[in-house]
């Protein structure tokens, strides 16, 4: 009885004992925080690999292009953005959701860097000291934070030039899993981005060597600072900081010497600005995301194309006519021939053609690929032009019509191959802004800038979207939109909604 | 336990986590019946059938929002439950699709979000089964199995494609395209032009809804087993000579390659094969 009641006595112990070590085992090779940041040199792997490697404007490029006026529908469409480019934007819409989430997965990454830099102290002894590098590594991931916390913002804020208008999520921390914040103002947010760019400034070494550009770098900072303080209206602070690129950065790419017989190559073309497309060298890029031929990386012209960029390839979108006619409209244009392909099928009488679709095809080659990708190629971020622009737009709210015409001239001089330009007259401000919107769709198209131009510029000029009406198979469907409609801000996505009850919509937007 | 995709806010850096985040219910019965009608030497008949039915019941689930989901868990409902928007037909002025409004007013636009409705329809049947019956008459054997199951309904997205009128000229598409709608055939059947055409999309309405129940041929052999009198004196112990069909016919209103399955979308699902096959089997 006494061992009965002894093995009972076993077994009831037994019963009250958990065995956590089944559900809070360790496994051996388990990579958690204190495994991967270790040293400072963790610390530049983790920014070259899911910093670096996460940012990507692709949905604002691929987003942009389609809705506005770049894109037609092309040959081999099968359905691919036929809602998109028939104006249907909704809170379903696939380039929402992943604008939304590929700058959210920046923003987290970047708080992960911050966060687990904290806990390293950097090496100072008698051969090393590694206080610098480990600064510019924090300056470099916030100044990426601040275009990722921009681009959020130029997207799905409805109103960039008002700080009391509601902005995006912010957070300056790794949020825990059930985290769901309502959107701040753009004010609020625009001080962290001031703040971060403040903090990479003062802390930045600007990389050497020729992908120096692909990295932050000072006059990275500064065009992103010129960026966000015309589109919010500042144009005293976006004119010194584009003059402050303009001063420090590149010069504006010329149009010669132009060898028709390389001029496609995409090793050997001698152009200097079909050389930047074929990402052969930097010329007037300030900043690029790099897109090697190596590994797995996203291929940006596979969104107009299936297979590759000709006019036989698969391409399923193709340029919208009426931004053709501009770049063709003046003799000696080299962007007529750096971004069409010569393989394209130019119908002259596309108007009255019975099939357009396919008579008429535009096959676009600003991404022309690399050799053996021939899909892929670098983003470029940041260009010289976009300064020209800038401080063109500058002039024009300045009513110094004269200036911003100048401006306008030199990229005008510098993308023409035979000839100098004549300089603009501008009667009126509308005259000014609505050929400075003219000269960005030229010069800009399929970079992401399209959007927010019409968005900015439009309503100044008297200006919207301006498709042909070929551009879509079906004939008889609108081909712009009126400059106050709603969709002119993105909606936030039912992906975030469905997470984050807390998340507040855009009007316009169920 | 329901083990689930549970949404997250992109702060997180994803859209979703997998994890337990509801209960689910089950609850049904079965029955099996069997019947020999004959049980001599010389002749055997067993007829067989049987038949299940479930009901599955989300009974909790995590507060989450899951409006403009195609399907949706929600308590008190079938897991997986269709959420679409009705369609309706084609608009006899124009040749646009026509839908239902959360309302229930007839709209060439409806809004992808707030005008699905619950449709009472999940692609897990509710009821399943099967019957057939094994005979032997001096040797000679013949045996038979038929499946069924029923309301279940997927989304016959295969077809979809193939009433894209985008593909005309590229691809195979299907017949019914044919007869659209133009100004001097009303039918009903959407317009080749039909200018909402993209805006709702095959997983937001219930045009390509189907029922997916079936009753299928799923076995049949017929053979002939030696008597062991004949093999006496030879190596050999058994001899059997048959021949066999696998899914030889299927009774269906479902117009994809094969009702037989419980994924919600058909395309990317391989289909039963129907095969023959002859055989002997030796045993020594």
């Amino acid at each position: 009885m006494k061992q009965l009641k002894y093995f009972f006595g076993v077994i009831l112990a037994l019963a009250f004992t958990s065995c956590n070590d089944a559900i809070d085992v360790t496994q051996k090779g388990e990579i958690d925080n204190d495994a991967t940041f270790q040293s400072v040199q963790d610390l530049a792997t983790f920014l070259n690999g899911d910093v670096y490697g996460r940012l990507s404007n692709t949905n604002e490029i691929l987003f942009t292009a389609v809705f506005t006026d770049e894109c037609g529908i092309g040959p081999n469409n099968g359905g691919q953005e036929r809602d998109l480019h028939q104006f249907v934007l909704n809170q379903s819409t696939g380039y929402a959701s992943s604008l939304w989430a590929s700058h959210y997965g920046v923003i987290n990454r970047v708080n992960r860097l911050l966060q687990a830099a904290a806990t390293i102290t950097p090496v100072v002894n008698d051969t090393v000291d590694e206080t610098e590098q480990y600064n510019s590594i924090l300056a470099e991931a916030k100044a990426l934070r601040a275009y990722s916390y921009f681009q959020l913002l130029t997207y799905f804020s409805t109103d960039l030039s008002d700080d009391s208008a509601l902005g995006v999520m912010l957070f300056e921390d790794v949020p825990p899993i059930d985290v769901r914040l309502p959107r701040s103002t753009n004010g609020e947010v625009f001080a962290l981005i001031e703040s971060d760019l403040a903090y990479a400034e003062a802390n930045l070494v600007d990389r050497t060597g020729a992908t120096a550009y692909k990295y932050v770098s000072a006059n990275m900072i500064n065009a992103l600072r010129a960026r966000m303080y015309l589109y919010r209206k500042n144009y005293t602070l976006a004119k010194q900081y584009a003059q402050a690129v303009v001063t420090a950065g590149p010069a504006l790419t010329i149009a010669t010497p132009y060898v028709a017989a390389n001029f496609y190559n995409e090793t050997t073309t001698t152009n200097p600005y079909r050389r930047i497309w074929a990402d052969l060298s930097q010329g007037e890029t300030i900043f690029a995301l790099s897109r090697p031929a190596g590994g797995s990386w996203g291929n940006i012209a596979g969104g107009f194309f299936f297979n590759i960029t000709n006019a036989t390839g698969g391409a399923f979108l193709d340029m919208g006519r009426n931004l053709f006619n501009e770049l063709a409209e003046t003799s000696g244009d080299i962007r007529r021939l750096a971004f069409v392909d010569p393989t394209s099928l130019v119908d002259t009488g596309y108007l009255t053609s019975p099939n357009p679709n396919t008579s008429d095809v535009l096959v676009i080659d600003k991404y022309p690929g690399k050799p053996t990708q021939p899909l892929r190629n670098d983003l470029k971020i940041f260009r010289m032009s976009e300064m020209y622009f800038i401080l063109a737009e500058c002039a024009v709210a300045e009513n110094q019509l004269p200036v911003a015409a100048g401006y306008i001239k030199n990229i005008r001089d510098a993308r023409n191959r035979l000839s100098a330009q004549p300089l603009p007259v501008y009667a009126d401000q509308q005259q000014a802004w609505a050929d400075i919107l003219k000269e960005r769709r030229k010069e800009l198209c399929f970079e992401g800038h399209r959007y927010i131009d019409i968005k900015r510029v439009g309503p100044l000029a008297n200006k919207s979207i301006d498709r042909s009406i070929i551009d879509d198979i079906i004939l008889t469907l609108p081909t712009t939109l009126p400059n106050n409609d709603y969709r002119f801000t993105m909606p936030i996505p039912q992906d975030e909604i469905q997470g984050n009850p807390n998340i507040q919509q855009n009007p316009g937007y169920n | 336990m329901l083990f689930n995709s549970i949404r997250l806010s992109a702060a997180t850096g994803q859209y979703s986590i997998a994890g337990n985040n509801g209960k689910l219910s089950n609850k049904g019965i079965e029955a099996s019946l069997k019947y020999n009608v004959f049980r001599d030497k010389e002749i055997k008949l067993q007829i067989f059938a049987n038949a299940a039915y479930n009901r599955n019941e989300v009974v909790s689930i995590a507060d989450q929002d899951q409006a403009g989901n195609a399907t949706v868990n929600l308590p008190g409902y079938l897991i997986g439950e269709y959420n679409l928007i009705p369609y309706v037909g084609v608009n006899q002025a124009n040749g646009n699709l026509l839908y239902l409004d959360q309302a229930g007013n007839v709209t060439e636009n409806p809004d992808v979000v707030a005008d699905r409705r619950l449709t009472g329809k999940s692609s897990i049947p509710a009821y399943q089964g099967g019957f057939g019956f094994n005979a032997d008459y001096k040797g000679f054997f013949f045996n038979t199995l038929f499946t069924w199951s029923a309301d279940f309904w997927r989304i016959d997205n295969q077809l979809a494609w193939a009433y894209n009128p985008d593909f005309i000229g590229d691809d195979n598409v299907s017949a019914d395209l044919l007869n659209a709608w133009t100004p001097g055939n009303p039918t009903n059947f959407p317009s080749l032009t039909a200018t909402n055409y993209t805006a709702i999309g095959t997983t937001d309405s219930d045009r390509f809804l189907y029922d997916s129940s079936f009753l299928r041929l799923k076995n049949l052999s017929f053979g002939y087993n030696f008597p062991t009198k004949f093999l006496k004196g030879t190596f050999i112990q058994s001899l059997r000579l048959y021949v066999q069909g696998e899914n030889l016919y299927t009774w269906t209103k479902w117009r994809g390659f094969d009702p037989e399955s419980t994924s919600q979308l058909s395309v990317t699902n391989y289909p039963n094969p129907k095969t023959i096959s002859f055989g002997t089997s030796l045993r020594f």
